[in-house]
């Protein structure tokens, strides 16, 4: 197979530089494209016009079945399934039940959050087709990395290296499949 | 003008003004660097403790618990105390990465990777604590509720089932949230070590992260869900400990002071253990960049302040258990200062609350070798907390006839020690092997990292616009 | 930069005059309490309405003490609202002078006044702190401590609008408000045993002072974002207030609901769960004859809805929300006192049940009208005198531009 082309990347090492190269990059209408940084830039997913992420929502279904799970059980168990008598104490009350109904909301909700934001990030992926670029691997580091995937419809090789060196990008060039 | 204050008043919180490739390289030098000689004897000492303390651990399951000094009526011994103690020292490493970080406290970042994984280990000691208490800890599945051929269930009345949930739920919830944290971090490890192998192992717990802004966007949501969870959870964990001692009606331990009394004190304690390694860390590791003269100061205030807190407890128990009017509560509480275990009272009292009184001193916060001393002071003095909290509740119950005094064997004083000798071992490892500081956190608040002008306020329309001023200092993040 | 004057704009001149009205109002209010209701009950009355202020105005000196000691910079531009509203704590002493004399007669509402305490095998072991002359030196001491605090911090803050570049006000109080902070716990703690829980002589709680914090703590949360709120809208402050800071005092609002909720359920836990008749009467009381039902609306107002109304991100920028859940914030403090103070006072005994009669009606609002009257007024004054931000503060800057 011939070599064929992922993308195009540049780099940034100015963060202010690379907000407004960012800006620039969003309106000129790319979808299939991502800035990688090595942390997470104040406003730039705002500027990227990111959807909210809906992982609220996620985290809020952990609650909700964390405390379900915990009322269910201790009603059920206690006063339905076997019912005993200890210490003359009820079989079942809200106020005995409310340390644990409080720790498995808790614990519902770190784990869907944390599978959520998994799942949403598609974690694990022991994979990355830019994962070989000198460039990409700097996205760790020190540099800020625009990179424009060429299965974006509006990518053409030419226009998107001209379009990034026009944005002040260093380094530009297309990435190819090894 | 107010430019000029802003440089008087707020010290630097990464000296020496690092570029970003001077962190990663500073933080990954501590992981590629050989393994030295030092390191090796250390790591050999602390584990020949885990091993003693695993032996003596060894030899009290496969004899009995009677090999220890537990005695009628004092059945609670070492061992809950251990388990108290433990526990309370995970919570500092919570309310670093949770608490400050929703009240916005940036110098934060280089210490919450530690604190954090100091939670998780010395979760790790209170389990084995409170499981060798149970006697027969292969059985350690009787605390959950299964079903069973027996038909029967946990006990949801018993604060001991609430302890269960409590735990796990708070070492579980502490791992994914430190888990978390590393991602970004393994990553940045992923790319720049030289060695194929330690590229091989971080690739695959980095996995796959890339910096993506698309993914630091749910990360970033993520965090905040994560942290503003932990925050009730630290609370919530020591109460429901101290529930096992409330709820009862046992003079000395039923006091409704005791759920935030715990929580100050284990707060008070965490930070304590925390001082203590991390002013051995900056030392030997070589982070005095990171973790400078500020965050030290900054951590010996909020000991002094949980400490006043502790102590607000201690004099509040002993007037409500006078103005109670009960006879039973003045006299435990007497007992307490005056009884059997008066040796071990003074020491909380002098460790807990007199110790962390020079800290009222701007000098004193920034001596080091005063705060080492002061912080193992406070580790002793939360300890003995603890220990006074059990036994001179228990030793003299109601009635003459069973009233008892307790020491501990060489078998209960080793599985503690052994505990120091997991801990110290685990976090050995994970000082050498695990980015020390959180690497894109610290990146993230160097002067200039982020942009000056951010536009974040493109709310939906009916909030009012906020006026923002376009004043663009450095690091106003 | 500018002093910020406000003290001629039509709101704080409003404040002044509705400030002004309520006091009319309240005041005629607690007088026909006295002659319809008889002493017993209006001193109550009073003693709800002193302690729902007077708690707060201390509370918000302890407020801005907390920013000096935290070196928080978020809160410089809008620590002032927070200062202004402590005009009422000089004041504290006069304002206690009704409950000196109801301590004076001869049937005080704090039964271990009475004649009969001297009987009582319990009161008598507590005579030694529980005794009017003790009791009236104790409050005269938290006054004292009280505008001490507020002279010096406070003082501190306004005097360095004024001090040009040179920052030793501010410095002053970043180095003494440690030991205020303490002043202000052990007094708060110590006023709350002996105004609130000395009512029920016979009953203790060690949680009881962290519980009257917590309560007062997020009263006055919201009474500054409400104030802040107002100016907002107004347009005035424009330049010192970013969506930011309601962003807080709504993160804050909810923690210390939560917090609240946390403190007062330990206590209810507790007692409940051990259920030792000594304590649990104080519970058994106020969940019967009615007062389940104020149970059941605190329960509601001071967790159930700041909590869902604030748990999300975005609704913390919303003022309509924020403006609902500090009004609801303010009511379950209300309830609260109610809860806490009324059934002491209508306790019956009959045999060896006791329970509390229900008694609520108009002139519960009487004392609080009366008081919010004194607070709004002593507040509005604070405007006229200074500038309505600190604009001097060396943290300012961090204030205005800090985003989360």
């Amino acid at each position: 197979m011939s070599k064929s082309t992922i993308g195009v990347v540049g780099e940034f090492t100015d963060v202010n530089a690379l907000t407004a190269a960012v800006a620039k990059v969003t309106d000129a209408g790319y979808q299939r494209w991502d800035v990688y940084t090595p942390y997470p830039v104040h406003g730039l997913d705002k500027t990227m016009k990111i959807k909210r992420s809906y992982l609220t929502y996620i985290s809020f279904a952990g609650l909700l079945g964390g405390i379900t799970t915990a009322l269910g059980l201790q009603w059920w168990t206690g006063a339905v399934d076997y019912p005993l008598n200890i210490g003359g104490k009820q079989l079942f009350a809200w106020q005995f039940s409310v340390p644990i109904d409080f720790e498995l909301s808790i614990l519902g909700t770190a784990l869907m959050t944390v599978m959520g934001l998994f799942h949403l990030c598609r974690l694990p992926t022991w994979y990355n087709k830019y994962q070989d670029d000198e460039s990409f691997k700097k996205a760790t580091d020190d540099t800020f990395v625009i990179a424009i995937d060429a299965d974006d419809d509006r990518f053409s090789a030419d226009n998107a290296q001209q379009f990034l060196r026009q944005l002040g990008a260093q380094n530009v060039h297309i990435v190819h499949a090894s | 003008m107010t430019a000029q204050h802003h440089e008087q008043v707020r010290e630097p919180l990464v000296l020496g003004n690092p570029s970003l490739r001077d962190v990663t390289a500073r933080i990954a030098s501590i992981v590629e660097s050989k393994i030295s000689m030092k390191y090796l004897l250390t790591l050999g000492f602390t584990a020949t403790m885990a091993g003693w303390g695993l032996f003596a651990l060894y030899y009290t399951i496969t004899t009995g618990i009677g090999v220890w000094g537990l005695n009628n009526p004092i059945g609670w011994g070492w061992d809950i105390t251990n388990f108290v103690f433990w526990i309370g020292i995970g919570h500092a490493g919570t309310l670093i990465s949770a608490i400050l970080f929703l009240f916005r406290q940036k110098w934060r970042t280089a210490i919450n990777r530690s604190a954090e994984a100091m939670t998780i280990f010395a979760v790790i000691c209170a389990l084995t604590m409170v499981l060798s208490h149970t006697g027969r800890p292969w059985l350690f599945y009787w605390l959950l509720p299964y079903p069973n051929q027996m038909q029967m269930w946990v006990n949801f009345r018993s604060p001991l089932a609430w302890d269960v949930f409590a735990v796990n739920t708070y070492f579980t919830v502490s791992a994914l949230f430190w888990f978390v944290g590393l991602l970004p971090d393994l990553a940045t490890l992923r790319n720049y070590v030289k060695s194929d192998l330690a590229k091989k192992i971080y690739g695959f717990f980095s996995f796959g992260w890339t910096g993506s802004t698309r993914s630091w966007h749910h990360y970033e949501i993520a965090y905040m869900i994560l942290a503003g969870i932990s925050t009730p959870l630290v609370l919530s964990v020591h109460s429901v400990v101290s529930f096992d001692f409330t709820v009862g009606i046992l003079p000395g331990w039923h006091t409704t002071i005791f759920p935030p009394y715990f929580v100050a004190g284990a707060i008070f304690s965490g930070f304590a253990m925390v001082m203590t390694l991390l002013v051995i860390c900056r030392e030997i590791l070589d982070l005095k960049q990171f973790i400078t003269l500020k965050h030290l100061d900054n951590m010996n205030k909020i000991m002094l302040a949980t400490g006043m807190m502790v102590g607000y407890a201690y004099i509040l128990e002993f007037f409500i258990a006078w103005y109670s009017g009960s006879d039973w509560e003045s006299w435990i509480f007497i007992n307490r200062a005056f009884g059997d275990y008066a040796w071990a009272y003074w020491t909380m009292f002098t460790c807990n609350v007199v110790s962390p009184q020079v800290f009222w001193f701007a000098s004193a916060r920034r001596n080091i070798p005063l705060m080492f001393i002061i912080s193992i002071f406070i580790n002793i003095g939360m300890w003995f907390e603890r220990f006074t909290i059990i036994a001179t509740t228990l030793h003299h119950d109601f009635l003459p006839a069973s009233w008892g005094y307790y020491s501990p064997t060489w078998v209960e004083i080793s599985i503690f020690i052994g505990t120091f000798g997991i801990f110290l071992t685990l976090f050995l490892l994970f000082a050498k092997f695990v980015p020390v500081i959180a690497i894109a956190e610290v990146k993230s608040i160097l002067p200039g990292a982020q942009p000056a002008h951010h536009h974040g306020h493109d709310h939906d329309h009916d909030s009012a616009h906020a006026a923002v001023p376009a004043v663009a200092t450095e690091g106003g993040h | 930069m500018a002093h910020v004057d406000l003290g001629s704009t039509p709101l704080i001149a409003s404040m002044q005059k509705i400030g002004l009205a309520l006091i009319g109002v309240g005041a005629i209010g607690l007088g026909a309490a006295y002659a319809l209701h008889g002493q017993e009950r209006f001193f109550a009355d009073y003693l709800l309405g002193f302690w729902y202020f007077a708690g707060i105005s201390v509370t918000m000196v302890f407020f801005s003490a907390l920013q000096y000691l935290a070196r928080a910079g978020w809160s410089a531009s809008i620590r002032r609202i927070a200062e202004n509203f402590t005009g009422f704590v000089p004041y504290i002493g006069i304002a206690l002078i009704p409950i000196v004399i109801n301590m004076l007669g001869h049937h005080s509402i704090y039964e271990w006044s009475h004649e009969s305490a001297a009987s009582d095998p319990i009161l008598i072991k507590k005579a030694a702190y529980l005794n009017p002359t003790f009791f009236i030196v104790r409050l005269g001491l938290y006054a004292l401590l009280w505008i001490g605090m507020v002279k010096y911090i406070v003082g501190n803050s306004v005097k360095q609008d004024t001090a040009g570049s040179d920052i030793t006000p501010t410095k002053r109080n970043w180095k003494r408000s440690a030991p205020w902070v303490l002043v202000f716990a052990i007094t708060i703690t110590f006023a709350s045993f002996d105004l609130l829980m000395s009512l029920e002589p016979h009953w203790f709680s060690t949680i009881w002072g962290v519980y009257a914090f917590a309560g007062h703590f997020a009263a006055s949360l919201a009474i500054i974002t409400l104030t802040l709120i107002a100016l907002y809208k107004r347009g005035l402050m424009k330049q010192y207030i970013t969506l930011e800071h309601f962003h807080d005092l709504g993160k804050l609002m909810f923690a210390f609901s939560v917090f609240w909720t946390y403190i007062a359920f330990s206590q209810y836990f507790i007692i409940w769960y051990a259920n030792l008749p000594e304590e649990t009467i104080y519970f058994d009381v106020r969940t019967s004859n009615g007062w389940e039902l104020f149970g059941l609306l605190l329960v509601l107002f001071h967790f159930v809805l700041p909590f869902i109304l604030l748990l999300r991100q975005d609704v913390k920028r919303k003022m309509a929300v924020l403006t609902v859940a500090a009004i609801v914030i303010l009511i379950s403090h209300f309830i609260d006192l109610v809860w806490i103070i009324m059934p002491a006072v209508s306790k019956v005994v009959g045999g060896t049940h006791m329970s509390a009669n229900m008694m609520f009606g108009w002139s519960e609002f009487t004392g609080v009208v009366f008081f919010a009257g004194v607070f709004l007024f002593l507040a509005a004054k604070n405007y006229q005198k200074r500038s309505a931000v600190a604009v001097n503060d060396p943290l300012l800057n961090e204030s205005l531009e800090y985003s989360s």
